[in-house]
């Protein structure tokens, strides 16, 4: 089985070149990890959204991320359709995917058990993965930056627009959320399912539809993340995979189940990353982030923010 | 032997050894054989996996890392250290355990995903050691020149004579789970799974036994990963990636967890499909991937323990109507 | 321990969860061979303090102390091998097994094999098998599931599930075992007959601590009664004290 592409997703363009004094350099790793964080953050963020409502963990989270890429590509690269409709197109059908998911094999099966619907999300994972690894090929796929290639310089480092683009995105979903879970109705229903199932649904809360959201929100919200990092790393069909345990990995870190755990969780996780890889050795870098992952659910399984929620029953 | 084998199971063990007797003798046909000695080699790595699995109830997405360490130790052990095969063997068996327990231990404490999430970690880690580590391990393009194993002048080094060398550890280790399930650690080991709760309650150390089964598990792939180095002489990390841990999950839970036969029934059909999709290798992981969702939905418990169950629940109900 | 025949003290015993104090300052003997029923109204703290003297989990501030030994801080397997067993309000039967196979579960502590040797099915390991075996029949036997006993636990109905749940217990050959709403969901004739069996269990010479709500069961049958209300003890004593207790009226102000 190809694993070639397994530990590629870390391309960065790193424009480190030997004229860098050591704190640009550092600045630049900052920049890089911090892009690389903000994708982190996203895919946190969606599997926050499904355990919340849910209590599972889902590992179709991977293939959100990697579709929403290969979306992007067939729409924007492929055939040509301009960069907002392509965007939203992703997305869309991402979306669709995540909540025919849940409508799917998630209601239909006979066992409840979180440990079978955990399983159950990794046989859609590979499914999906089988399936576009058919339809795509196995080869990376480029996706032009959505504002072109000019490097800007700040203090030093090279920032492409392409690494703007994901922050200020970035940050728009972040402020859509909260608006979201605090000020709409839905919102806020999908949060009391969070907190008391039983409870939301006498409250006249329709929990099944919640779920549906919920993984209606994740598939859009991974998807975003491939889209937005497709022009830096190129995209395939499991480009997902590493992405999406990083993401889970920043989640733990940062409290799992806990939004703004999420974020900082990504952000720490992706700078860490890239720091590490950058000073010390750039042959481990993927370890890293399982090492501070396991560093995490050894020591402090809660997290930063957390609030013991890993912690035995 | 007698005292060490349960009186119910005489039957099937002597059927079974009878057939890894004869087929070698029965079927010639070289590719069939090396067929099959990957499904012993599985078989090995899904019997000890179901322990932890369909018995104890615990989940690991990591066990590619022990089965690649068990073939990596014994072939650096062994290749480039010039250690004899059997010792080597034995000492990866007994690291690998080690290094279960210590990632075991504190993992298990953590509920079912968090589980899952930390040995896949771990499993990755180990992975990325295999290829980059490659002034001992040879890196991604792998080692070669592993020595075959050999007892005094007989020398296993074609796919009849692995077959048997295979496929007898392949019997013992099914014996050894079939003595293990049924004895007062086996029911502990289902106590945890039906109740931890109870289980606790009742006297039964819950987390011991979780780390005990798991780095039981753990040994039992790493002795199939050294007999997978001496037979194939070449190993490479590509074989121990985490697409392996999944494949072998798939097989516990299509066989059946809780079912010892089951998770040999598992191992083969899965392994056989495989081969048959190598063909088309592109093919390999939707299938994997569609077979596990399709099982899982609708026989949680896997083939042969839903329909063993499905057939009892009848019977039942049919003497409870009747009665 | 002061008196001696007390076999279990809980001692100032508190516990809070989050801001929410579920068991505050409660104390109570239990005499050795009695039955000991704990009652009140709902949320008053019963199941915490089960949980509590089980080693779920452990205490805010106070102390359980069992045969003279402080047993507030062990965990729950260690207090079965002291000889405390439970059974569960919610059930906990092993589903995935028989019952004759969950009775086995409970014979843990009294017996000895560990993974080496069950591996290996040494000739000790069979001879236990064998004991246990026989035992747990007759164990199913005293509680009248002998004929079900190769049936998946999960096909019984709810009183034999009840009932398979206190026979595991027993396996322990345990000195104390805590009932925890032994006769819910029963009929009035499976009422009697629980309460037949757990005056039977008083006969062998086990201790037994009860959660009941059922008042003619708890009238009946027990020796003492603690009453709490809110997470504290409000009234102890003989049935007929209790019942006449002022503070226990008005506690179950409406219910019969």
């Amino acid at each position: 089985m190809d694993s070639g592409h397994f530990y590629h997703s870390n391309r960065n363009c790193f424009h480190i070149s030997k004229g860098m004094e050591l704190h640009e350099q550092i600045f630049q790793y900052i920049i890089s990890g911090l892009t690389l964080g903000a994708i982190y953050a996203l895919v946190a963020l969606g599997f926050n959204i499904i355990h919340n409502a849910t209590g599972i963990v889902n590992f179709v989270q991977a293939e959100f991320v990697t579709l929403g890429g290969m979306m992007m590509y067939t729409f924007y690269s492929l055939f040509k359709i301009p960069l907002f409709f392509s965007f939203f197109l992703s997305a869309a059908t991402v979306t669709v995917i995540g909540a025919l998911i849940e409508r799917g094999p998630i209601r239909m099966a006979k066992s409840k058990a979180i440990i079978v619907l955990v399983f159950i999300t990794i046989g859609i994972s590979s499914t999906l993965r089988g399936t576009a690894l058919l339809v795509w090929g196995p080869d990376n796929m480029p996706i032009p930056s959505f504002s072109g290639e000019k490097v800007i310089r700040i203090f030093g480092a090279a920032i492409l627009p392409q690494h703007l683009w994901v922050f200020a995105i970035m940050i728009g979903v972040v402020v859509f959320l909260q608006y979201f879970f605090h000020r709409t109705l839905i919102g806020k229903a999908m949060r009391a399912v969070s907190f008391n199932r039983r409870a939301a649904s006498l409250m006249g809360i329709n929990v099944n539809r919640m779920i549906l959201l919920s993984f209606a929100m994740s598939g859009g919200l991974g998807a975003v993340g491939g889209i937005i990092i497709a022009p830096i790393t190129t995209t395939s069909y499991d480009i997902g995979i590493m992405l999406s345990l990083k993401g889970f990995a920043a989640a733990i870190l940062g409290g799992y189940g806990n939004s703004t755990g999420a974020i900082a969780g990504g952000l720490i996780l992706g700078v860490l990353e890239s720091l590490g890889a950058g000073l010390i050795s750039s042959k481990f870098k993927n370890a890293i982030a399982f090492l501070i992952l396991l560093l995490v659910l050894f020591f402090k399984p809660s997290g930063l923010l957390g609030h013991g929620e890993a912690e035995r029953v | 032997m007698f005292p060490f084998i349960r009186k119910r199971e005489n039957l099937f063990l002597a059927i079974f050894a009878l057939l890894i007797i004869l087929i070698p003798l029965l079927i010639k046909n070289k590719y069939y054989l090396i067929v099959m000695n990957v499904v012993g080699l599985n078989t090995i790595v899904v019997v000890g996996l179901n322990l932890l699995i369909g018995f104890a109830g615990q989940i690991s997405l990591g066990h590619a890392a022990f089965y690649g360490m068990g073939a990596y130790l014994s072939a650096i052990l062994t290749t480039t250290y010039h250690f004899p095969p059997w010792p080597a063997m034995v000492i990866a068996m007994f690291a690998t355990g080690v290094v279960a327990y210590f990632v075991g231990y504190p993992s298990l404490k953590l509920r079912g995903h968090y589980l899952v999430m930390a040995t896949l970690g771990f499993s990755i880690i180990v992975n990325i050691f295999m290829v980059e580590l490659d002034k001992i391990t040879g890196g991604p393009s792998g080692f070669p020149g592993i020595p075959n194993l050999s007892i005094g002048k007989l020398i296993f080094d074609n796919d009849f004579k692995n077959f048997y060398l295979i496929w007898t550890f392949a019997f013992f280790s099914i014996l050894v789970s079939l003595n293990l399930v049924n004895s007062r650690v086996g029911r502990a080991l289902k106590a945890i799974h039906g109740s931890e709760v109870a289980a606790n309650t009742l006297g039964v150390d819950t987390d011991k036994y979780k780390t005990k089964v798991f780095v039981l598990s753990a040994i039992f792939a790493s002795l199939s990963g050294s007999l997978y180095a001496h037979y194939l002489t070449f190993i490479s990390p590509r074989s121990f990636d985490f697409y392996y841990s999944i494949q072998v999950v798939t097989m516990v839970i299509v066989g059946g967890m809780g079912s010892i036969w089951g998770a040999f029934f598992g191992a083969g059909l899965l392994t056989v499909l495989s081969e048959i999709l190598h063909v088309a290798e592109k093919y390999n992981i939707i299938v994997y991937g569609t077979i596990l969702t399709l099982v899982l939905v609708s026989l949680p418990e896997g083939v042969i323990v839903g329909l063993y169950n499905f057939y009892r629940r009848r019977k039942i109900r049919a003497l409870i109507e009747e009665g | 321990m002061n008196h001696p025949g007390t076999i279990l003290r809980v001692d100032r015993l508190r516990k809070a969860f989050g801001g929410v104090l579920a068991v505050n300052d409660v104390s109570f003997d239990v005499t050795r061979n009695e039955i000991t029923a704990i009652m009140g109204p709902n949320g008053a703290g019963k199941t915490t303090i089960l949980n509590l003297i089980t080693g779920i989990y452990p205490p805010t501030s106070g102390k359980i102390l069992f045969k003279e030994k402080t047993i507030s801080r062990l965990k729950p397997f260690q207090i079965a091998f002291q000889g405390i067993t439970r059974t569960f309000q919610n059930l906990q039967v092993f589903q995935n097994m028989t019952v004759l196979e969950n009775v086995m579960v409970g014979f843990h502590t009294q017996t000895k094999s560990e993974f080496f040797s069950c591996l290996l099915h040494v000739p000790k390991v069979a001879k236990e098998e064998k004991i246990v075996t026989e035992e747990g029949y007759a164990l199913l036997r005293f509680l009248n599931l002998e004929a079900k006993a190769d049936w998946l636990s999960a096909s019984l109905p709810y009183g034999d599930q009840k009932r398979l749940e206190i026979a595991r217990a027993l396996a322990g050959k345990p000195k104390l075992i805590l009932l925890d709403e032994p006769v819910a969901g029963l009929n009035i004739k499976e009422t009697e007959e629980m309460s037949e069996l757990i005056l039977g269990i008083k006969e062998k010479g086990i201790t037994v601590i009860l959660v009941e709500h059922n008042m003619n069961l708890v009238m009946g049958i027990s020796d003492e009664i603690v009453v709490l209300n809110y997470g504290t003890k409000i009234s102890e004593g003989t049935p007929r004290e209790v019942q006449m207790d002022p503070k226990v009226i008005q506690a179950y102000l409406g219910v019969e």
